[in-house]
């Protein structure tokens, strides 16, 4: 029933910064000794501000970048030992700028039928077929087959962009700021369209995205990042009505929801978001903690499960009442 | 009417292509009071930016501009030649944009260019220059204003460079601030204290603030008044909470309900969606430019072009034929 | 969901000839050029003279336009007689086969090296900017008089000369454009599709920078034709009696102050070449860019 379809589980992916030709490298953090399981039928989304992680650790799912250290598997094979085609046919991205993501010298049929042509097919009929009918599947209409993007608008390229994802069927689907770059009304478009097909294909998403509106709506269960971690990940009820972890708790007070008997919330974090080259001691997020503790800057937190989710603080570890005690 | 900080009347903004005049903005009254947030919300493309850059005279150069009025202090500035306006943009009108680094020159320090402002606008120097920059630093909430003066723009973040872009605006204390996605560019934490901090700012100087956007939330929680565009026309204005608590326009009440809202919305259900597209506004329009996507749509919608009318209540206004009543049975 | 979609509208793209009728630059580049090469192309057919026969009777003949200009050598004759218009006519040959064969030798080496170093970045992009540096700080014309003085002057000489030496600013352009498209979320997605390395550069990448390539091409061509003047010109280019234009100045630059037509035409048709050349090219980018095609 559970089928577990990604596994993570101590990923760290470290990239060097240049700082000139006499200075040396400095290391860079992206993604930080990262686990997370991924059930078939779920949609997890990953959020965070720019910064912490989050398309890094995409990227990684996707075989784009490997991982420095940890292990990946998808459906239980390692990621690894999973070969370029197979690993395309299992996993599969949308991404956030439909004016970026479709190669614009060439035609929508192309571009969405690409990914079967790599895979060996090479009989047209059956492609064109397979093409249109998953234009059909994402309410595309077939006289675009021959447009090219730039005679499309954001909505349409961005169901382009899913169909070329779902062609082969694949079982998971990477969708990084699916609907940002898009207008309120396509946004809502698109939203329902992914839903749709994720009921009527069975599909696991992961979704990565700073609109928590957006992620309430459509995820089953909320990873939130901050600098490379996971510091809660709890399912989406949970996350949203009782939120543990104070970073939580601030990106929720900075929600916006549009109603206008209420102000602008004050959130309270101070200071900018951190460096990743040059992070802070101990928990990364104590500069801009409200429950900020003298030992949150010396020691990280180790995580456990309080209540419904996974969290990441002192707050929670035993070590406040110990302090306290 | 003296009283409005800025009085816009019968705006027009013309845009000639090859293959016709591109109507970008079509007719827009718009006024703001001191103390005033009036946020114009619209999709991309439905000519709010343009209408900003309008009114500071910012316009592309191949762009005709027409107007009927433009006040600014109640002092009409319409016949103002370039020398005149440049002395009143970032003077008397602020401006803040989506991406701050286009605005700050990358070559002086953010010390530099804010004394060299003050000197142009406010004949200050020196010194108190110097002095008057360090403090509206602090103004915005920025730490070690003394040091931040001797950095580079691209030496700050973007939240950073916004605050320093908010400062520069308020050193020459503007009646009117208009601020053209001044958030969009940043994360969802910035965003809210950016906001928050605009809001503060202007009630201590007393300004009009006009804020162009496209997200329905930004709109909710700050303005004070809301003009909705669609295809280079308004077709709702309001108060906030008339906007989104009772709006009468069918494109008002397809924008609410294509939002997610936590609590609100179901999780998992359905949004409301406005299908098709914005039509083109190239050449000659009649009857009302959202009928193609309208589900209301009468034959009446497309013979003739739609005047705003007022609502219930005289401060709202719309812009469409049909019966309120008619319309509540369909909502 | 899929009614949504119905009402928009389909740009239909103006065809290729079309937007390239409405562009001047490529309209009168393109004529030019044709013309020089059609006139390349049928030499033997058009010329009204052998251009190597001499006619040491009929030496320094004005052009027709010449009060002592006769309809027999339209543009006169040289300091042996030859007839100039054959031999411009002939030239026009030479002109072209250096400037194609340069621009394709070096094209293949600067793409190869700068889109490589583009989409490979790192060790592969450090040899390639060293190699990029140290062909900056070779002077041109000095090392390709040098090599000519020492394998000796000839066609195939110039040509590989030029190739071998003219490919910088290819791998310079190849490798800042393919940076650019790299970054593209296309790529991204073409990897994650399984798109072999060769078939993400083949069908993604070179698609996408082909009009850089093919505007450097033809500033490369002309610069190619440039320099075989500049060479044959001091007498280490093409060797005579081939009748190369910018040998033609050469050997005119003599009797420049009393016979200036001499230098003058085949200056002229130089000039011509070379901007209708870079015309084309600029046009070129101009009308095949994607955000162009509606």
């Amino acid at each position: 029933m559970t089928e577990v379809m990604i596994n993570a589980s101590g990923v760290t992916r470290n990239f060097s910064i240049s700082r000139g030709m006499f200075r040396g490298k400095q290391l860079l953090r992206a993604v930080n000794g990262v686990d997370l399981t991924v059930t078939r039928g779920e949609v997890l989304a990953l959020v965070g501000e720019s910064g912490c992680g989050k398309t890094t650790l995409a990227k990684i799912l996707l075989g784009l970048l490997p991982q420095t250290t940890g292990s990946v598997s998808l459906c239980g094979t390692p990621i690894d030992t999973v070969p370029r085609l197979a690993l395309a046919r299992m996993i599969q991205p949308i991404f956030q700028d439909p004016y970026s993501s479709l190669n614009p010298r060439k035609s929508i049929g192309s571009i969405i039928g690409l990914p079967m042509r790599v895979q060996g097919e090479n009989d047209q009929q059956l492609i064109d077929r397979r093409v249109e009918e998953t234009m059909d599947l994402v309410g595309l209409p077939p006289r675009l087959l021959n447009a090219f993007p730039n005679q499309l608008s954001g909505g349409q390229r961005q169901r382009v962009a899913i169909a070329r994802a779902l062609v082969n069927r694949p079982q998971i689907v990477v969708c990084d700021e699916p609907t940002s770059a898009l207008d309120v009304s396509v946004q809502s478009q698109i939203l329902n369209l992914l839903n749709d097909l994720r009921q009527e294909l069975n599909l696991t998403y992961i979704i990565i995205s700073h609109n928590l509106a957006v992620v309430e709506h459509i995820a089953s269960r909320v990873a939130v990042m901050y600098l490379g971690r996971i510091v809660e990940q709890a399912d989406t009820a949970s996350l949203f009505q009782n939120p543990q972890h104070p970073y939580t708790r601030a990106l929720l007070d900075s929600v916006l929801t549009p109603d206008p008997h209420l102000g602008l919330p004050n959130t309270q974090l101070g200071a900018s978001y951190p460096n990743p080259i040059d992070p802070p001691s101990g928990c990364a997020f104590h500069p801009r903690c409200v429950n900020a503790m003298p030992h949150c800057a010396a020691r990280a937190p180790s995580g456990q499960a309080h209540k419904a989710a996974y969290v990441e603080c002192h707050l929670y570890d035993g070590t406040e009442t110990a302090k306290a005690g | 009417m003296t009283d409005h900080v800025l009085n816009v009347k019968n705006l027009s903004v013309d845009i000639p292509l090859a293959d016709g005049v591109l109507h970008a903005v079509d007719g827009i009254d718009i006024h703001v009071d001191r103390g005033e947030t009036l946020c114009i919300v619209g999709e991309s493309g439905c000519g709010k930016s343009l209408t900003s850059l309008a009114i500071m005279d910012l316009l592309p150069k191949k762009a005709i501009r027409t107007l009927a009025a433009l006040d600014l202090g109640g002092e009409s500035i319409l016949d103002y030649s370039e020398r005149q306006m440049s002395d009143i943009r970032g003077n008397r009108m602020g401006m803040i944009f989506q991406e701050p680094m286009t605005s700050l020159n990358p070559a002086f320090t953010i010390g530099n260019q804010m004394v060299e402002t003050l000197h142009r606008h406010r004949n200050i120097s020196g010194r108190a220059a110097h002095d008057l920059a360090k403090h509206m630093l602090e103004k915005v909430g920025i730490t070690a204003a003394a040091q931040r003066l001797n950095q580079y723009p691209h030496q700050l973040s973007g939240g950073l460079r916004q605050r320093v872009m908010i400062a520069m605006t308020l050193l020459c204390e503007p009646e009117l601030i208009i601020a053209d996605e001044p958030t969009t560019a940043l994360d969802v934490t910035i965003q809210a204290q950016i906001l928050l901090l605009l809001q503060e700012l202007q009630t201590e100087f007393d300004m009009g603030l006009i804020l162009i956007t496209h997200d329905l939330g930004v709109v909710a929680r700050i303005a004070t008044r809301v003009a909705v565009m669609y295809a280079g026309q308004i077709v709702e204005q309001g108060t906030v909470e008339q906007i989104f608590d009772n709006p009468m326009h069918p494109y008002t009440r397809g924008l609410m309900q294509c939002i997610p809202v936590p609590g609100k919305t179901r999780p998992g259900e359905p949004l409301g969606s406005i299908p098709g597209m914005v039509p083109s506004l190239i050449g000659r329009f009649t009857g009302c430019r959202f009928a193609d996507r309208c589900s209301l749509v009468t034959d009446a919608c497309r013979s003739d072009d739609i005047a705003l009318r007022d609502a219930t209540d005289a401060t709202q206004a719309y812009r469409c034929i049909l019966d309120p009543r008619a319309m509540a049975k369909v909502a | 969901m899929a009614s949504s979609s119905k009402s928009e509208p389909v740009k239909i793209a103006a065809p290729l000839w079309g937007r390239s009728l409405r562009h001047q630059g490529v309209v009168i580049g393109a004529l030019i050029v044709a013309m020089v090469v059609l006139i390349a192309l049928c030499a033997p057919l058009i010329a009204p003279h052998d251009p190597y026969y001499q006619d040491l009777l009929a030496r320094l003949k004005p052009p027709v336009w010449d009060d002592r200009g006769s309809w027999d050598h339209i543009l006169g004759t040289d300091h042996l007689g030859r007839d100039y218009l054959s031999r411009l006519i002939y030239g026009a040959r030479i002109s072209l086969l250096i400037g194609i064969g340069a621009a394709l030798i070096s094209g293949l080496i600067g793409t190869i090296m700068g889109v490589m170093a583009g989409y490979f970045g790192g060790r592969v992009d450090m040899v390639v900017t060293f190699l990029i540096t140290v062909r900056l700080s070779m002077p041109v014309v000095l090392v390709a008089l040098a090599v000519v003085a020492i394998v000796g002057g000839s066609l195939q000489v110039v040509i590989m000369v030029l190739g071998l030496l003219l490919w910088d600013r290819f791998a310079v352009v190849m490798r800042s454009s393919t940076l650019q498209i790299r970054s593209m979320d296309y790529v991204a997605a073409a990897q994650a599709v399984g798109c072999s390395t060769t078939r993400v550069l083949m069908t993604e990448i070179m698609p996408n920078v082909v009009n850089n390539l093919i505007v450097i091409a033809t500033l490369e061509m002309a610069h190619a034709i440039i320099l075989e003047a500049a060479l044959s010109f001091l007498g280490l280019g093409v060797q005579p009696p081939l009748p190369s234009w910018g040998l033609m100045v050469s050997e005119g630059k003599d009797m420049m102050l009393f016979e200036p037509w001499l230098i003058t035409i085949p200056g002229v048709a130089l000039f011509l070449l070379v901007l209708s050349i870079n015309l084309l090219g600029d046009g070129v980018r101009d009308i095949t860019a994607p955000e162009n095609r509606n």
